[in-house]
């Protein structure tokens, strides 16, 4: 494991770990899947923000072409509502060139002529000279050189001609004038007449609008001169210039939105704007983009907000379980390694195993060998029963340094299993045969019961068998009395494809305070096997195991001076 | 009719024991002791019988035993594996590299009687 003993920052130290977690499989699982929710959640905050923004903006938009929709309707009226007075002064004008503002004054006085939002009504006569008011005090003024004279001294295609806003000069006041030319009984050129009234008139109504500190309203001429100008709360004087830039869709289409930064101020606004009817004009309303997404940028802050805290409370659990996760990493390792050296001690265990067993038979095999031989061929009694001594001896110990490895293989789990068909009652007899010799000392009955019900060949470990049996008559023939009685009988028990083995003697029996020990490996009867009978201690435990094996079950009974009865069920296998 | 039968093993007394059970009655029985000798031997005559110890220096029993399997002259000889090696994984590998029989030391009069009736 990636350990650093002399890390300066806990920083350092995160990060070293996290690049050791990362090698460990389990934990590069677990933060693949992290990295992907944190992915999750951060596109779908995106997508999410991204479509409020965009909801947001077309909502703000609605509301700036309902505003522009109002702005003209108003505009219109008030356009047309001007031109009924400019209508009702020309014809007065051209049915008497000298007309005079008190022949007028009931019009105004009665209320036929609305002069509320009135500045100021006139007349300029064909050289320019302001010859009719309905001032107070009206100056003398030439107005030759204003737009509106030199654009009626032609006929109007429009009628109504809207001036820019300015600085009246009769008025004295911000103004935005409309005028009319008026004509003499042949169509030339009379002079001009005006109504001039407050440009606030236009856009004060949008006051009470919060279009905000950078909102505007505008009218414009197509030919893009300004007409009024309302930025935030101030009408823009725009008698000086005022070129408006919008794009050239607006003269193209009746009413539509656009985004510029290239009007008025430079600020990045979204405009919607409707063209005045019979006028050359263009309502035009704007709000700030920024504004328009300002809620989206709250709900953006919100969105984003959450998911960053997602993010921390996720990194938060990460970083403070780094430890955990790399205990856990490290178990892990831990685990591998200690089962890579399981499996290597085993290997080397099996191979001890084997080098023990041939070890210890290469020697046995000239002891037996040459006993066996002398024991058979000399004619001395007395060179004949010490080989033999050393015969029987020497085939004893090989029977424990084969049980001692048989034991520890099984117990290893290294003893597989070999199922073959075999004929039973065959290799039953055959184990007999090979303990009848044993039985003639003590004059024992060795009897074998066998059952007609039970399959003639059967399928499963044959060595195994024979190794519990020639174990249990081993022991039954050790602690039988002179005289006594060996029964071997086995039955089949259809209902659940086994052989039941019962191995009974008249013995000398356990003990019953030793029941309990019985199968105990180095257990020993002190009173009974190891003083009067011997024995390794193996033989029962052995038996268990293989017993345990083979997927059967061992039991017995066993009385003092009555003796022992072991039984157990081997499974018949299945042949694969 | 008396049968042949080559002994190999490195160990004296292993080796001597087939011979002195078998006797010279029935059996004409020759010993070496490792698997040059017994290649050279079996060069110059055909055996009945070849008990063939398994570890044995130089050249192993196995390889003998391919040996011989290998050799057309030599077809028809019984090749009997005399080993201690007695676990079941071991005797099965010897058993599947050509061997006809196996013999399991230590070995008993019954048991090599058997093998060669």
């Amino acid at each position: 494991m990636i350990r650093l003993k002399t890390e300066k920052t806990n920083i350092k130290k995160f990060l070293f770990e996290l690049i050791h977690l990362m090698s460990q499989t389990k934990v590069r699982f677990l933060m693949c899947f992290t990295t992907l929710l944190l992915l999750a959640i951060w596109c779908g905050a995106y997508v999410t923000v991204n479509a409020d923004q965009q909801l947001l903006l077309r909502k703000g938009i609605l509301n700036l072409q309902n505003l522009t929709k109002s702005f003209k309707a108003h505009t219109e009226q008030t356009i047309y509502t001007s031109d009924q007075v400019l209508r009702i002064i020309k014809y007065q004008r051209e049915k008497r060139s000298d007309l005079k503002y008190k022949e007028l004054k009931d019009y105004f006085d009665r209320g036929v002529i609305d002069t509320r939002f009135i500045n100021q009504i006139g007349i300029i006569d064909p050289l320019g000279d302001y010859v009719f008011s309905n001032l107070t005090n009206p100056p003398r003024v030439n107005l030759a050189d204003r737009e509106h004279f030199k654009i009626h001294k032609e006929p109007y295609p429009y009628g109504v001609f809207v001036s820019k806003s300015l600085i009246g000069r009769a008025s004295k006041k911000l103004s935005i004038q409309l005028t009319r030319r008026i004509e003499d009984a042949q169509g030339n050129f009379a002079g001009v007449t005006v109504v001039s009234f407050n440009p606030n008139y236009l856009t004060d109504f949008y006051k009470s609008i919060d279009l905000g500190e950078k909102g505007v309203v505008a009218l414009v001429g197509l030919d893009h001169t300004a007409r009024v100008i309302q930025i935030g709360n101030q009408v823009v004087n725009t008698q000086e210039g005022g070129v408006v830039d919008f794009p050239s869709e607006v003269k193209d289409n009746m009413e539509g939105t656009f985004t510029s930064n290239r009007l008025f101020d430079g600020v990045n606004r979204v405009y919607a704007f409707e063209r005045i009817s019979n006028q050359p004009l263009v309502t035009i309303v704007g709000q700030p983009v920024d504004l328009l997404s300002e809620d989206s940028n709250w709900h953006k802050i919100i969105f984003y907000s959450i998911a960053l805290l997602i993010t921390l409370i996720t990194l938060g659990f990460l970083i403070t379980n780094v430890e955990y996760l790399n205990r856990l990493a490290g178990l892990n390792l831990d685990l591998i390694k200690s089962n890579h050296e399981v499996k290597q001690a085993n290997k080397h265990k099996s191979e001890f195993l084997s080098s023990i067993s041939h070890e210890l038979r290469t020697p046995l095999n000239g002891i037996i060998g040459y006993a066996e031989y002398i024991h058979y061929t000399s004619k001395e009694p007395m060179i004949q029963f010490p080989a033999q001594i050393i015969d029987e001896s020497s085939r004893h110990l090989l029977k424990l340094v084969n049980m001692l490895l048989d034991l520890t293989q099984v117990e290893s789990g290294r003893m597989v299993l070999q199922n073959e068909i075999f004929n039973m009652t065959q290799v039953i007899e055959d184990v007999i045969q090979t303990h009848r010799s044993r039985t003639f000392s003590k004059n024992l009955k060795l009897t074998f019961e066998n059952d007609e019900h039970c399959p003639d060949l059967v399928c499963m470990d044959e060595l195994n068998l024979r190794r519990i049996l020639n174990n249990l008559l081993d022991n039954a023939i050790k602690f039988s009395k002179q005289d006594g009685e060996i029964t071997l009988s086995i039955h089949y028990l259809r209902d659940i494809d086994s052989i039941y083995f019962a191995i009974k003697d008249n013995g000398h029996g356990i003990p019953e305070d030793m029941h309990a020990h019985v199968f105990e490996k180095f257990w020993q009867n002190e009173e009974f096997i190891t003083r009067v009978h011997g024995g390794s201690g193996m033989g029962l435990a052995l038996t268990q195991k293989l017993v345990t094996l083979m997927g059967g079950e061992i039991k017995f009974n066993s009385s003092q001076n009555v003796g022992s009865t072991f039984y157990f069920t081997i499974p018949i296998k299945k042949l694969d | 009719m008396i049968k042949s039968v080559l002994v190999v093993d490195d160990d004296l007394a292993n080796r001597m024991l087939p011979g002195l059970i078998l006797g010279t009655e029935k059996y004409q029985v020759s010993e070496c002791a490792d698997g040059t000798q017994a290649l050279k031997l079996l060069s110059e005559k055909k055996y009945d019988y070849v008990l063939l110890d398994i570890s044995l220096p130089k050249i192993s029993g196995i390889e003998i035993c391919k040996i011989i399997r290998a050799n057309r002259e030599l077809l028809g000889m019984k090749v009997i594996a005399y080993t201690a090696h007695a676990m079941k994984a071991q005797t099965k590998e010897i058993l599947s590299s050509g061997f006809d029989d196996i013999l399991i030391k230590p070995i008993n009069r019954q048991d090599l009687m058997t093998l060669f009736q």
